[in-house]
């Protein structure tokens, strides 16, 4: 059942938001409990067959909490459970990656939300929450499926808060309104590139130069525009249920660095990988260094070997397992080490530069446009099914193919006009236009013109829903 | 910017608004279709006002875009009226003949055009035949309900999942909602296509029906045909098949199957198999309805110059001669004048006598 369908819409939201408001004022359990009931049929939705090993999953997950909580006396018995239950969810990831001919839906998300948990129980002590409220956590249907990748320290407090189990009429505005804005995004924005993308990247070698970059550039926004309306969907459905969800996209094409690029793209996942791989491997890294009496500081890093050992390589290692992560083939693992280095670089530019950054307009210019760059070659290879037909459209856009337009009737370069004021259009919004939470924050009130603009807006995505195709992440 | 409004009246407001403009939206779309749909729509409505004013002459052309582009009825020595739609598959042509024979004065003659793979798969069903509203509810619960007793009916999804209830789906068009003619919305600018559709109606009926597909000077794309490995026909396109002759040959009127020419290109690539069970297909209906004759080649090509796309729609120029063909084999055939060999296999091939 996708968020964009008329299913969701007019049968299971509002069945969903009715029996939230009737079970809320049966009580605070009841709440949870009609909360997780919808999870359930919305997850089994989509794929049945996988309920069982959510449901064990959490069950499963949740018990070694509860035995960690238990054994806050015992610290070896916590680290072996720990330990256990991340190596059994680790296994459970990678079999399926591996083996399945299926995947389970969500199955990354579900499993990074519990691993995240358990590490931030075993460490900052157990907080005492119920089973209802960690099924809530980890599978209630907004997030369940591609996320965002919510910590327990986000959500278990507000279900513990009594304010959170009723319905808000000011939530519902906010939320139907961040839901609106992702439903446009997705239905209005990327879904038309689908075609220029498709046949693009099925053809390669055919492309000249414009029509490389065009399939290249309408990859990059659908692929925004596709996932970062996902999330404002899936925040704009938590908030209608009064919950906060963390912020998943910030304009990560304004991005000045690749740095800053991975702190405003899929933030929720990039936060999980910076705490639970890169900073782990950066301790190991710091304490073999002291071991053998070596210096850990910042002129230490600013050596060769010191950047190499406790900057590079764990940064590496951290994007080549988030390339594997997404896909199996080569072009994922060159996708995961071709950010790898581009992160290196951006460190290394960062510790070894003199003089502060410039806030000239140019600069910014260029800073933001070299970094969208570097991202659009990294999404080349992450779309092409090999990495031949990545070089091969890569060449294209180089102009290896020839830099003609192909035969121009006047019907093509009507289109290709077309095309590319749709491009420029999209463009204009990613790099000028405010963000979904920056609309909502600083511009939106419960006003008359906001009331038309929405509800217009929520016409428009009903209207769009007419052909309604997959999420592009829902396969990671 | 504007009063704060109360949270349940802001959403209330919203919901107002919302409600207002689709209730906008779906009285333009249903009362304004020539002003946006795809420019294939008015020759449809075309072929459906011929029909609804019983304005149908005395042959009647059935069949699919290839039959629809390449029989000029203009060409032909009777009044004819071409019926033939794009991706009309058996089920439209019973569909047009049923209503045709509602009128007060039968068709002597129907001449019928259906390309293999249109026995084979549905082609534009939901695209075209129900959005544009050849079949009306009844027809399509018709077809439902053969297509399911026969196992067919899966094959009938449309080709992009629109997440509608199968159920829902055929009065959803028949109520012609928003959300299905939203991408015509876009694409004809909601109200620019309205001078072209409005001509192309008129034309449409000028033509009595025919219109063109590709009109380039020539196509050597090889098209589907080549690309169907073996000959099967849907049983619900069989179904209707037998149908539509039997509905023939109950009223008396006698109907000739003419297949239209693919290019060169695309003949080449055609596994003689499958022209072969083709062949016998067809055979086997001759012997079974005596008023129904297979004139002419059952996958003839013509050279590649006479073809204006990638689909082996005639050109122009290659509709004009084929129809001429056609209108002395129709001559002969109801006895008004030419010679007997008008309608053998080999009048209908042009290469033979000129090379590819």
């Amino acid at each position: 059942m996708l968020f964009n369908s008329y299913l969701f819409l007019g049968g299971f939201l509002p069945v969903a938001l009715c029996g939230f408001a009737v079970a809320c004022r049966l009580g605070r359990r009841a709440a949870l409990l009609w909360m997780i009931a919808v999870s359930g049929v919305f997850y089994a939705w989509w794929a049945p067959g996988f309920l069982p090993l959510l449901l064990a999953s959490v069950a499963g997950n949740y018990a070694v909490a509860m035995a960690i909580g238990s054994s806050a006396d015992r610290p070896v018995r916590q680290a072996w459970l720990l330990s256990g239950a991340i190596a059994a969810d680790i296994a459970v990831l990678v079999g399926c990656k591996a083996l399945a001919p299926v995947q389970p839906p969500g199955l990354s998300f579900f499993t990074f939300t519990q691993i995240a948990c358990l590490l931030d129980w075993q460490a900052q002590g157990h907080p005492r929450r119920g089973l209802l409220e960690y099924g809530v956590l980890v599978g209630f249907f907004p997030h369940v499926i591609a996320g965002p990748i919510p910590l327990g320290r986000e959500i278990l407090p507000q279900l513990h808060d009594p304010a959170t189990l009723r319905l808000s009429a000011h939530n519902l505005a906010i939320g139907g309104g961040i839901f609106v804005i992702g439903l446009l995004k997705k239905t209005l924005l990327a879904e038309p590139l689908g075609d220029i993308v498709a046949r693009g990247f099925t053809a390669p070698e055919t492309l000249t130069l414009l029509p490389a970059w065009q399939a290249a550039l309408a990859w990059s926004l659908q692929l925004y525009f596709d996932f970062s309306g996902y999330s404002d969907m899936a925040i704009g459905l938590g908030r209608m249920f009064n919950l906060h969800y963390p912020v998943n996209f910030a304009s990560p094409y304004k991005a000045q660095s690749i740095i800053d690029f991975w702190q405003r793209w899929h933030m929720t996942l990039t936060r999980f990988l910076m705490h639970r791989l890169y900073a782990p491997l950066t301790v190991l890294v710091l304490r073999w260094r002291r071991s053998r009496g070596w210096k850990v500081d910042r002129k230490a890093q600013q050596t060769i070997g010191g950047f190499t050992a406790m900057l590079a390589m764990p940064l590496l290692a951290t994007m080549l397992l988030a390339g594997i992560w997404h896909g199996s083939g080569w072009t994922f693992l060159l996708f995961g080490m071709l950010h790898g280095v581009f992160l290196a670089i951006n460190h290394a530019w960062r510790l070894f530069r003199t003089g502060r950054r410039s806030t000239a307009i140019p600069a910014v210019i260029g800073r933001v446009g070299l970094t969208y760059l570097c991202v659009l070659l990294g999404a080349v290879l992450f779309r092409s099914p090999s990495v031949a037909a990545a070089a091969s459209l890569l060449g294209g856009m180089a102009g290896l193919h020839g830099v003609v337009l192909d035969a121009p009737t006047a019907h093509a370069l009507f289109h290709a006009e077309l095309a590319a004021a749709w491009l420029a259009g999209l463009f204009a919004i990613v790099w000028f236009a405010p963000n979904t939470q920056q609309i909502i924050e600083t511009s939106w009130r419960p006003t008359l013109p906001w009331a038309l603009a929405f509800g217009c807006g929520a016409t428009l995505g009903l209207l769009s829903l007419g052909g309604t195709g997959e999420f592009l992440y829902f396969q990671f | 910017m504007g009063r704060v409004l109360s949270a349940p009246r802001y959403l209330m407001l919203a919901a107002l608004a919302a409600a207002a403009a689709f209730a906008l939206v779906w009285a333009w779309v249903a009362q304004m279709p020539l002003a946006f749909l795809d420019p294939e729509y008015p020759s449809w409505q075309a072929k459906l006002a011929l029909l609804a004013r019983c304005d149908l002459g005395e042959v009647l052309v059935l069949g699919d875009s290839r039959a629809a582009a390449d029989v000029i009825p203009a060409a032909l020595p009777v009044t004819t009226t071409n019926l033939a739609v794009g991706g009309g598959m058996p089920i439209e042509a019973f569909t047009a003949l049923s209503r045709a024979l509602r009128c007060p004065v039968p068709p002597r003659r129907v001449v019928i055009s259906l390309d293999a793979v249109h026995f084979m798969q549905p082609d534009l069903f939901w695209e075209r035949t129900v959005r544009f509203g050849f079949l009306n509810r009844a027809d399509l619960t018709a077809v439902r309900r053969v297509a399911t007793q026969l196992g067919d009916w899966p094959e009938f999804q449309p080709r992009q999942a629109d997440g509608l209830p199968d159920r829902l789906r055929g009065t959803l068009y028949a109520l012609r909602f928003p959300p299905l003619y939203f991408n015509s919305l876009v694409k004809g600018g909601g109200f620019l296509r309205w001078w072209g559709n409005t001509a192309a109606l008129q034309a449409g009926m000028a033509a009595r029906g025919h219109y063109f597909f590709g009109t380039d000077p020539g196509s050597s794309v090889v098209a589907m045909d080549a690309h169907l490995r073996t000959f099967r026909p849907m049983p619900v396109l069989d179904w209707y098949f037998d149908r539509l002759l039997a509905l023939l040959a109950d009223r008396g009127i006698p109907a000739d199957f003419v297949s239209m020419p693919m290019n060169h290109a695309t003949w080449q690539e055609v596994r003689p198999a499958f022209r072969s069970a083709f062949e016998a297909y067809l055979a086997r209906y001759t012997r079974r309805y005596p008023g129904f004759h297979v004139v002419g080649p059952a996958m003839p090509y013509w050279p590649d110059r006479l073809f204006g796309d990638g689909f082996s729609h005639l050109n122009p120029e290659g509709a004009a001669l084929f129809s001429a063909i056609l209108g002395r084999c129709l001559s002969a055939r109801m006895g008004l004048a030419g010679v007997p060999t008008a309608c053998q296999g080999e009048a209908f091939l042009l290469a033979a006598g000129q090379p590819p």
